[in-house]
């Protein structure tokens, strides 16, 4: 039994990976990439969100926190008096506010994706460990993945590749597939992007393609980030080097469905931009196919 | 039609009252053939009215019989010659009529009808004749059938039985004689070319049919189309199978094709209800064939929101069909609706029919299961309102709306309860009351039917009438079952948990706090609102609330069996709502699952409370899988929607299938998938006009969303919406 900190566990997830899924949100990425669109999940703490399009500003919950006061028609929260005791949610009668994240055991969680198992066995599917990012809990990440492979599920985890060597090597002694993210290949650009260098998540890459292990490439495309003619040739030629070793190479469009999430965990989201258009897509795809890569922009 | 006669029917059917009821009805109807308009439709199609233009009286498949007093004196008006002839007749009906009509309803029906907490009987209902038998053998070999019955029956009293259905057979004789001199003159008159043979063709046919068995697909058609609107127009049934037989003996597809085509169209400008598609035989042999394929294509291609398509699958049903079905349902016409034999068949089975006459069935009405020229099961003999019993539990047998009177059982002050088992017991006992009186009513019902309604038309086109010389009404058919229909389950499942959970287990609220919330519709009671409306609800694979959920639907079936119904069977249950189901919602207070008063959000059928589903598809049939789907014998529809571009990718298209197979091999009875665009639905409310081809599934049957009232587009847009 190992404890993991879990924000969300979704069912009936269709893209990723085979089959009808259950993907299991892990809190806690070490990347800091500038667009990320679940900004809830970077913290591997629990945390409070608060939706204060909800508020009504009745004032229920001010009794139960010393960091809560009402000024100028708006609620405001002082997170460090914060204890994340949870009793604001009890005492909302809009649902204002919740926690994000829960420090749950693995056998739990795991009992909860396997209500689904009829529909694995019947489309091929599984759990896939998502996050946040899965190696940043790497011991919960194997545990959900060995029993999964116990119970004979598909497996998969959405992995940035930056977790440690020895994670991957043995997530793929389990039969997983791995959902890679590549986001720019120039190290510059990625730590300016990213905040980390991409040295270590191509090394990653390229022990997994050498292991002979499934893997899905999957580009997140951020209108005027990483998404020049350049940025696409240089991914193209990486690609070419493993070519044959993966299933195939999807584009994540940017969308900006994170920008109000930040505001829940307090912080403002220090990147927005416009959601990539029909002209962006096509004219990444084409880029791709010039140097010699099929791509597709997943639905 | 050569000479005129004033009010044929009724002239015939009050010539000599001394006769009996099924007699004279079998004379109207023989007189409406020589009198009714008849016309070839723009398809080219032989169309019969069941009425005739000169008369009040009309003859139809729910109503049997039937006699129009306002247009009685408006034709005396215009026919001032036969003043004394129309009072004759307006006196003879006025009699035969009201005695037929209101006259048993017990004072317990009309008050619980009044509060909506059940229907029962209301109307004539749905049966599947045999459309497919005049096709195929004819109304001579129909009459061979008839005499050698006759012959075996001669020690009852039931020659005037007999009488009644060879009058309607001359009937069909007599109109198909009238049409081959119609479609002569037709084709003489006609100028183009391709309508002038199609004339020609049925010309021809009709010197065969009705008669003799047809002897190609067209004038398969041609028989069945005049049969089917003389008969008025109800479920085609398995349209596949019994058309077969001419199917397959035409040697030029094209033309066959062609007349496929036209009663399609002719389908689109009716208000034809069920049509089902393939399923297996006794020994589980797939029994699609081409047809199939053919009608699953001409659905996507047309998009028509009429007939309804039901498709019936099993353990061989072959994986070209499954492809076919993923097509049709691509096309975004919500249909076919799928039907599991390894459930269906079985359902039946455990009524007592027998696996050959199980595997039979297709749908009648919205979603009805029926045995195709076999039963008269009662469709619909009425529905029971799950929350209203609730409410009478609550309120010692008093409606929620405060309207003062007690017209459910008293049960006991419930703000006085101590424990969950006495309010779920109040609320049983109410069920059980409800549940009976709907079943009484019905009865009540089909017996004043049965003496008053006859129907000597679907006797001959039904097994068992023919056989026993008893009429449709009065028992004949093999099968007599009821279908008795369970509404807004999840509403009260969720709020007895709700209750259970709040009051008897946490100690939360007491009885007093909830019922003194739910009477002032929960104003002032923000917090108690809150946390029952926030509770766990059914749909989401949550152990507790299904457990109560299911637990008392199957509390209704076990009661339900033991009613026995007026026609020789038992009540089966179902759940398949009506168009009329999202109109409860206003007829019930405030519930403890913080519906508030007047809001019309009820159950989908058997799904969730409409938006409570948070979990997907996959747990919503988790959910409804611990039904005992086998005992919901007479519909048990389940509802899914999904986002158009689910099915825009091959891989989306094997999941709908691969869902559809994996909620058969759990124990589902029937599937349904609605294919649609939030924003389509939420715009055609704005801007009707321009989403006039919006088809969606409400009950049991598809229609097009802008004419559907505000309350129950509100109710498609709410429930379950899968977003991929």
């Amino acid at each position: 039994m190992v404890k993991g900190t879990v924000f969300n566990v979704q069912k009936f997830c269709l893209h990723d990976g085979d089959g009808v899924r259950t993907c299991v949100f892990l809190k806690g990425c070490p990347l800091g990439c500038i667009w990320c669109h679940n900004p809830e999940s970077k913290s591997n703490k629990v945390q409070l969100l608060f939706n204060s399009s909800r508020c009504s500003l009745c004032g229920r919950c001010l009794p139960t926190c010393k960091g809560r006061s009402i000024k100028d028609g708006k609620l405001t929260i002082d997170r460090t008096k914060c204890d994340l005791c949870g009793e604001c949610i009890e005492h909302c009668l809009n649902d204002a506010n919740e926690l994000c994240g829960k420090e749950r055991e693995s056998d739990e969680v795991f009992a909860e994706v396997m209500k689904d198992k009829m529909f694995y066995d019947s489309t091929g599917g599984g759990i896939t460990v998502s996050g946040g990012e899965p190696s940043y809990q790497p011991e919960f990440t194997l545990e959900l993945l060995r029993l999964a492979k116990e119970a004979g599920i598909s497996r998969a985890i959405e992995t940035c590749g930056i977790g440690k060597a020895e994670f991957y090597r043995q997530a793929a002694e389990l039969g997983t597939l791995f959902l890679f993210d590549i986001k720019c290949i120039d190290p510059e650009k990625h730590k300016k992007l990213t905040k980390v260098d991409n040295a270590h998540i191509l090394s990653n890459l390229k022990m997994l393609t050498e292991l002979g292990a499934e893997i899905i490439i999957r580009m997140p495309m951020v209108p005027g980030c990483n998404d020049s003619d350049e940025d696409i040739a240089l991914l193209c030629e990486f690609l070419k080097q493993i070519e044959g070793k993966y299933r195939y190479a999807e584009i994540m469009a940017y969308h900006k469905l994170g920008v109000g999430k930040s505001q829940r965990i307090g912080e403002d989201a220090e990147f927005v931009h416009e959601n990539a258009t029909d002209e962006d897509k096509l004219r990444w795809v084409e880029q791709f196919k010039k140097n010699g890569i099929e791509a597709q922009v997943s639905q | 039609m050569s000479e005129f006669i004033f009010d044929p029917m009724a002239k015939v059917f009050c010539e000599d009252p001394s006769l009996e009821v099924a007699e004279r009805t079998g004379l109207a109807i023989r007189e409406a053939a020589k009198y009714c308009n008849i016309s070839f439709n723009s398809y080219i199609l032989p169309t019969a009215s069941c009425s005739v233009g000169h008369g009040a009286t009309s003859v139809h498949f729910s109503s049997g019989l039937s006699y129009d007093f306002g247009r009685a004196k408006s034709l005396a008006e215009k026919y001032p010659e036969h003043k004394e002839e129309a009072e004759k007749y307006y006196q003879i009906m006025w009699a035969h009529q009201l005695a037929g009509k209101d006259a048993l309803r017990s004072p317990q029906h009309n008050k619980l009808n009044g509060d909506q907490a059940e229907w029962a009987g209301g109307w004539g209902g749905h049966s599947n004749p045999d459309f497919g038998r005049i096709a195929n053998i004819g109304t001579e070999g129909i009459r061979a059938h008839l005499n050698e019955c006759r012959a075996k029956n001669t020690g009852d009293d039931c020659d005037w039985f007999y009488r009644g259905c060879e009058y309607a057979l001359e009937a069909l004789e007599i109109l198909g004689d009238r049409f081959h001199d119609l479609a002569v003159k037709m084709a003489e008159e006609c100028t183009d070319e391709a309508n002038k043979k199609r004339y020609e063709d049925a010309a021809k046919a009709f010197e065969v049919i009705p008669r003799k068995p047809a002897y190609d697909f067209t004038s398969a058609c041609h028989a069945f189309w005049m049969h089917f609107t003389f008969d008025g127009i109800d479920s085609p049934g398995r349209f596949d199978q019994y058309m077969f037989r001419a199917y397959d003996i035409t040697e030029n597809k094209e033309e066959a094709d062609d007349a496929l085509r036209r009663v399609w169209e002719a389908f689109h400008n009716t208000r034809s209800w069920n049509l089902c598609l393939s399923g297996s035989d006794e020994n589980w042999n797939d029994k699609t064939n081409e047809l199939t394929y053919k009608i699953l294509a001409l659905a996507a291609e047309k998009k028509y929101h009429t007939p309804n398509i039901t498709l019936r699958v099993h353990r061989n049903t072959p994986e070209k069909l499954w492809q076919a079905i993923a097509d049709t349902l691509a096309s975004g016409i919500g249909m076919p609706a799928l039907y599991n034999d390894e459930i269906v068949c079985p359902a039946l089975e455990k009524v007592g029919i027998p696996a050959c006459d199980s595997h039979l069935y297709c749908m009648n009405g919205c979603n009805q299961i029926d045995i195709m020229g076999k039963s008269h099961m009662g469709l619909e003999d009425g529905e029971v309102i799950f929350a209203k019993c609730l409410e009478y539990a609550l309120y010692d047998g008093h409606n929620g709306l405060g309207n003062g009177e007690r017209h459910g059982l008293p049960t006991g002050d419930a703000k006085k309860f101590k424990t969950y088992a006495e309010l779920e017991n109040a609320f049983y006992r109410q069920l059980d009351y409800v549940t009976y009186v709907c079943c009484e009513t019905a009865n009540v019902h089909q017996h004043q039917r049965a003496i008053y309604e006859a129907n000597p038309f679907r006797s001959c086109f039904i097994d068992g009438c023919l056989e026993k010389g008893v009429d449709y009404r009065n028992g004949g058919p093999l099968y007599g079952h009821g279908q008795i229909l369970a509404e807004a389950i999840a509403d009260t499942g969720d709020s007895l948990w709700a209750i259970k959970k709040l009051v008897f287990d946490e100690g939360k609220y007491t009885m007093e706090q909830l019922i003194d919330a739910l009477a002032a519709n929960f104003e002032g009671y923000d917090e108690l609102y809150h946390d029952f409306s926030t509770c766990e609800k059914f749909g989401n694979d949550i152990e507790c609330v299904d457990e109560i959920t299911t637990k008392a639907l199957n509390r209704f079936f076990t009661f339900l069996k033991r009613n026995h119904t007026y026609r020789g069977g038992v009540f089966m249950g179902g759940c398949s709502p009506f168009s009329r189901a999202a109109s409860y919602g206003h007829c019930i207070g405030s519930l403890p699952n913080g519906k508030k008063r007047g809001e019309p959000l009820i159950a989908d059928c058997i799904g969730a409370v409409p938006g409570c589903d948070e979990n997907g598809p996959t747990a919503l049939m988790k959910s409804t899988l611990k039904y005992n789907h086998i005992d919901g014998g007479s519909g048990f529809i389940f509802h899914t929607k999904f986002e158009k571009k689910l099915l825009n990718t091959p891989k989306g298209k094997a999941t709908l299938i691969a869902l559809a197979k994996t909620y058969f091999a759990g124990g589902g009875q029937q599937f349904t998938a609605t294919v649609v665009d939030p924003e389509e639905l939420i715009d055609a409310q704005k801007n009707p006009d321009k989403h006039r081809d919006l088809i969606v599934r409400v009950g049991g049957y598809s229609d097009i969303f802008v004419n559907l009232d505000k309350d129950l587009q509100d109710n498609v847009i709410a429930r379950t919406f899968t977003e991929v």
